[in-house]
Parts: C-alpha cells; structure tokens; sequence
C-alpha cells in the first residue's frame, strides 16, 4: 500500500530537483514515443525543445498563445485558492469575445483607437455575467458551481453559433459564419512590427502584476495564503462564504471574458464559429501548473505556450501526426504535476506486515 | 541486460547520426507542402488531397519532396502552420480548406517566393491561385438515383457550412430530385464543421429517426454511412469511394481526383511558368468523377450513367430552368441556365428543401 503524507515545508532544492525529474521522464516518454513511430528521436526532441525560441516569429506565436492562457487561469486560481471551482472558463471567454464585438458594433465599428477600452470592458462584464449565473445558483440555491459553470460552456458555443450565422453575419463572406472585420483602429496594435505580439499582452503582464503584489504583499493576501491552508476552506479571510463565492466567480469570469475581447481585437480581428480554441480548459491546466500563484502561472502558460509552437513544428518538420504531438505536449504537464506531487507529498510504504489486523470474531 | 545494451547502442547510434547531420540531400529537390483541415484518415476529402500528394510523388520522383501537416483548425492556427512550413523552405503550398482562405493571403504577402495555392477558395493575388471542382453536377446524379430509390420521399442532408460551396450542392442535388420525384423533400442539417465523426453520425441517426430513407452529406468522414449500413437505409459517399464502409448502404460517391492538377501545377511551378489561375473543373475534365453506380435496380444505375453522360457531353446543365425558390417564385426561367457568378454566390435554397440556413 502506498501512502501520501504531506510535508510540511517542501524544501527550494527538492523543487528545483523534481522539475528537473520531470523535464527528464518527459524527454525520455517522448524519444521512446517518437522512435516507436519510426521517427529520429533526438531531431524531433531537439526541434521541438529549439524551435519556439528560435525566431522572432515564433517567439511571437508562444506569447500569443500563452497570453489568454495566463490571463484566465489568473482569474481561476484565485477562485481555486478558496475552493470555488470555476471550470467554465472558455464560456465566459467566449461571451468576452461576443460582447466585445458587440460593443464594437454598437458604436458603429469606429476608426477611433479611444474605443478600444470600451470594447475591453464590454468583454470583461460579459464574462462577468456569463459567471454571475453559477454564483448565483451556488448562493441562491446550492447548486455546484463546477457543473452550472462547465454546462454555460455549451449554450455560450450555441450562442456563438448563432450570432456568427444569424445576426451578425458579414454578408460579404460568402456565407461562411463570420462578422466583419474589426476597424484596424480597434485592432490592437502589434508592439514588434511583422509580429503578432500586440499590446494585449502588457495587459495580461501588469494584471499578473497586481495580482502578484496583492497576494504576496498586503495582508489581504496573507490572510488568503492563509485561508487557503485551512481544510476546505470556503471563503477568504476576511470574508463571508457567499462574498468570497462572487468574488472569485465574477473575477475569474471577468478575466476570462477581458481575454475574449483581447483575442477578438488582436488575434481574430472578427468573430467568427472558429473563435472556440479551448483556452478556458487548458488554462485550468496552467492554474495548476503555476501552483495557483501569479507569478507561476506567467511561466505555466509560458511552458504551455512553448509545447504549443514546438508541437506545431514537430508536424512541420517531421510530419508528427497531431495526436502524437498532443500526446507529447500532455506528457510535460502531466510529468510536472505528477512530480510536483513528490514535493509536497512524502510516499510511504505501508507493507501488509505492518498493518494491523482486525481479529476475527 | 541484453535489452538494456540494445537500447544503449540504439541511443549511441542516433547520438552520432545527429552529430554528423543527416545525409546531404540531392542538389534540391523542389518542396511542396499540404496543409489538410482533417486528419488523412478521414477517408474522404483530406484523404483525396494526400492521393493527390502521393500522386505528386510517385511522379516527379527524387526532383519533388512533399510534406503535409493534417488537423489544421481554420483560424489564427492556420496562419501559424503556414509560416512554419513557408519558413522551412517549402516551395509551394497547397492549402485544402475553405477558411484557410485569409491566413493564406496573409502569409502569401509575407512570403512572396512561395507559390500558395487554396482550394475552393475565391481570394487570389501574385502568388495564390484557386482550383476546386464542380462536385454540384455529381450532386445532379445524386439527386436523380435519391428521386428512383426514396420510399419515404423524405432525404436527410447533413451538411458542413452556408457557403456557396455547399448551398449549391444541395441545391442541385434538390432541383434534379424534384424533377425525378416531385414529392420527395431535402431535410437540411447543418453541423457546423468539415470533420466529426460523432457529430456527423449523430446527425445521420437523427435524420433517420425522422424518417429519412436516404442520406446524403457534406462532410468529410464516412461515419454517416456506418450509421446507413448499419440502419438498412442507403447513404452516397463524399469526396472519395466509400464503398468498403458501406457495401451495403453506398449507391454511388462523387470522388475527387486532385493528382492531374497537382502534377501540372507543381510541374509549372518548377518550369516557372506558374500564373495566378482560377481552376474549375468538371466530371469531364476528370477532376470530379463518380463511384461505381451500386446497391440500385439496374434501370436506376442505368439512368444514372445516362445522365452523367448527358452532364459531360453539355445536354444537361445542373442549374438549368425551370428553377424555383423555396417559396415558389421561379429563380430561373425555362430554356435558362446559372452563369458561374450566380453559382459561386448562392445563397438561397431551392423548392424542395426544408429548413433555412444554420442557426
């Protein structure tokens, strides 16, 4: 039998070590993977450890992705600290991005770069009322926010559906489900020239900031730190177990929804049914890779961010099946986690010697 | 311990094959790369562009080395992949996807030298050309077999997107089956995607459920005729046969043949002799062809071949008058057929469809 026994004080030396663990098995999983397919291993592991750094661009692409991937699970872990599980993250992104485009189209598609901020705001106070459904459910009646948040992902991907193919859709795209394009004044600028890095992301950067110095330095997120240390613990310190339920679903969903509206301006340019990429869910993987802590979860979606570009060239350069690539990518966050277990957990071996036995009657 | 040396000796084998690089190749073989939209698997659209790809191959030799990347999502993703194989040295790219179109004319601006080429698209520039097929007079044929064959007069049609594209093709699959059986009726489903196995079977279950006898898709896997094989009802194969997957529900399937056009268009590119050029071409130029005409009384299949022939030689057009729309008004006059600017933005339905465009 095996039993985890929490430490209590993980030690720097065995968490730099366990990543390190990690890094290793996850190298050795994929040669193995990739020489079973018949591929050179150590070319595919070289491109696909080389390849997103190696060029502006790509550096580019793993900022974009990594980008609303950061900015929701910030959002989450905030929530997740105080046990509220918010898993509903890529609907509310995407009333972010249909409230976003509908503030632009409110005013009219503007050619003015000062509507910018309202088409922002517009996405964050729809993700914030595509969250406040589950928090009120939770509050009013009880009901888990894990499943109310999970099921609004589907009616938000009909409702997307539905304003692409019906009331929005561009009469100049031939019938595909798209909107017009955004007016190139809303479209947030690149901060590189030729490169996708726009100005979305120092958003993300000063929001992980603030959330950064928040927890780490007020009492407020002291108290936090500290309420998060009580067994299921349901509320920040300081207060109320209904008030921590709305602050952590409103501001999780408003970060997710502000990501919508980022992505529609600097990415997408339009909305269109495609918008869906599945941002809210991996950024669930980056909350827990960056251990619920701003500052992890930048470099959490980083690293996620970089398995997407290498995964990318690795089906470029050596014809990888995606699957295999996907494959490979989940293999590195699960290794992460499951060696971040062994930091904070010892294993016991409990033998069948030792264990006491009940006497028979 | 014998296990353990032979994974050893294998790693020190690859360790130096890395050190030394790989063997130079020959002085440049000309690259061309495939981007699909589903996986090469999908046994129907993305599987007839890669026949298309080897085809290339087994042509030109050691003088031409291909590469594709399959599961493209159309979107920002697309643009990504496209600048990975254009700045791996790839020298022309075909891109087999409708909403690839405006990641492809971005990146064609960034990469001048590439020859881009998108199939079903409508956006061209220097460097990206267009090329589809006229699967809509495949949907002629189609239609008349479903006309003979419905008992129910009921056909389930699952279909992908509104684009033009796909409102053609139901519509000419409408207009013949009206001609051929003016009680029977098309039930539209849209399903939103190319490829999803499990969606496009769910739809093919519900149709049949509603009591549709014949289904008919747009899509690209052969799942919807797994659910007819299964159901006892009979199903058409899309883009590529798809018989082994029904021997017993598929009547015929319109199958895409891509190889001449990739051949030609690779081989101009390397003579430099490439244009931006709009392709599309018909059953009688070979790029559209159909399936042996099985499952059906021998006087349906004979008629379907008599029609077919009819469509090569000019005497029938698919989109000839009298045409109607959905509410009676007549679209198309007697003695009148569509010009190929009205096929190419169509975006109405015809008598004999049920339902309207997606919601």
């Amino acid at each position: 039998m095996i039993r985890l026994v929490p430490r209590t004080r993980p030690s720097l030396l065995l968490q730099a070590g366990t990543s390190i663990l990690a890094v290793l098995l996850t190298l050795l999983f994929g040669m193995i993977m990739f020489a079973l397919l018949g591929n050179p291993p150590f070319e595919v592991l070289s491109v696909f450890l080389t390849s997103p750094l190696s060029s502006l661009f790509d550096i580019s692409d793993l900022l974009v992705k990594a980008g609303p991937l950061i900015l929701i699970a910030l959002g989450l872990a905030v929530g997740y600290r105080a046990n509220i599980w918010n898993i509903g993250a890529e609907g509310q992104f995407l009333l972010g991005s249909i409230f976003g485009m509908g503030a632009v189209l409110a005013l009219g598609n503007p050619a003015t770069i000062w509507a910018v901020p309202i088409v922002l705001i517009a996405g964050a106070v729809g993700g914030m009322l595509w969250a406040a459904i589950p928090a009120a459910l939770r509050t009013a009646f009880n009901a888990s926010e894990l499943l109310t948040s999970l099921m609004l992902v589907y009616v938000a991907q009909q409702l997307l559906y539905f304003m692409v193919n019906q009331v929005w859709k561009n009469p100049l795209s031939f019938g595909w489900p798209e909107t017009v394009e955004l007016n190139e004044a809303l479209q947030l600028p690149a901060l590189i020239d030729g490169t996708g890095i726009h100005a979305g992301l120092i958003i993300v950067v000063t929001i992980a900031a603030v959330l950064a110095i928040l927890t780490f330095r007020t009492t407020f997120g002291y108290r936090m730190r500290m309420a998060e240390l009580t067994p299921k613990a349901l509320r920040f310190a300081g207060f109320g177990e209904k008030a921590t339920i709305w602050i952590s679903l409103l501001l999780s969903g408003g970060l997710a929804g502000l990501a919508g509206a980022i992505e529609l301006s600097a990415t997408f340019e339009k909305l269109n049914d495609q918008f869906s990429l599945g941002y809210g869910f991996t950024a669930i993987i980056v909350a827990f890779l960056g251990r619920l802590n701003p500052i992890g979860i930048v470099l959490g979606g980083l690293l996620v961010g970089f398995t997407f570009v290498g995964g990318d060239w690795i089906r470029v350069s050596h014809g990888i099946n995606d699957a295999a690539a996907d494959v490979f990518q989940a293999s590195l966050l699960f290794f992460v986690l499951a060696c971040d277990l062994i930091t904070r957990y010892r294993v016991q071996w409990v033998g069948h010697g030792h264990q006491k036995r009940v006497p028979a009657e | 311990m014998k296990g353990l040396k032979a994974v050893l000796a294998s790693a020190a084998a690859a360790v130096s094959l890395t050190a030394f690089g790989p063997a130079s190749a020959q002085d440049d073989p000309f690259r061309v790369g495939y981007i699909y939209v589903g996986p090469i698997s999908d046994h129907g659209w993305s599987y007839q562009h890669d026949q298309g790809r080897l085809a290339v191959e087994a042509h030109f030799g050691d003088q031409v080395e291909t590469q594709y990347v399959e599961n493209v999502a159309e979107g920002p993703d697309t643009a990504r992949v496209l600048r990975q194989l254009a700045s791996s040295g790839v020298d022309m790219i075909f891109a087999t996807s409708f909403g690839f179109g405006d990641s492809v004319i971005d990146m064609a601006e960034q990469f001048p030298d590439v020859y881009f080429e998108h199939a079903t698209g409508y956006q061209r520039a220097d460097n990206v050309a267009t090329y589809s097929g006229r699967f809509y007079e495949g949907r002629t044929i189609l239609g008349n077999i479903a006309g003979q064959l419905t008992e129910t007069n009921q056909i389930g049609y699952i279909a992908s997107f509104p684009i033009p594209e796909v409102v053609r093709g139901i519509n000419a699959f409408a207009i013949e089956l009206r001609r051929v059986n003016p009680n029977a009726e098309v039930d539209v489903v849209w399903v939103n995607t190319w490829y999803n196995p499990s969606l496009e079977a769910e739809a093919a279950t519900a149709l049949i459920d509603q009591g549709a006898d014949i289904i008919v898709q747009h899509t690209d896997s052969p799942a919807a005729l797994q659910v007819a094989e299964e159901r006892g009802v009979y199903a058409f194969g899309q883009s590529s046969d798809m018989i082994a997957f029904a021997p017993d529900a598929q009547l015929t399937a319109i199958v895409d043949d891509w190889s001449q056009y990739y051949i030609d268009r690779v081989q101009a590119a390397m003579d430099g002799t490439w244009a931006s050029t709009d392709t599309w071409d018909d059953i009688d130029a070979g790029m559209v062809f159909m399936a042996d005409y099985t499952n059906m009384p021998d006087n349906v299949a004979q008629d379907a071949e008599a029609l077919e022939h009819a469509i090569v030689a000019g005497q029938r057009h698919p989109f000839q008058g009298p045409i109607y729309a959905q509410d009676g008004s007549e679209i198309v006059a007697e003695g009148q057929v569509l010009d190929d600017q009205s096929l190419l933005t169509m975006d109405y339905f015809v008598e004999g469809v049920t339902g309207s465009m997606p919601n």
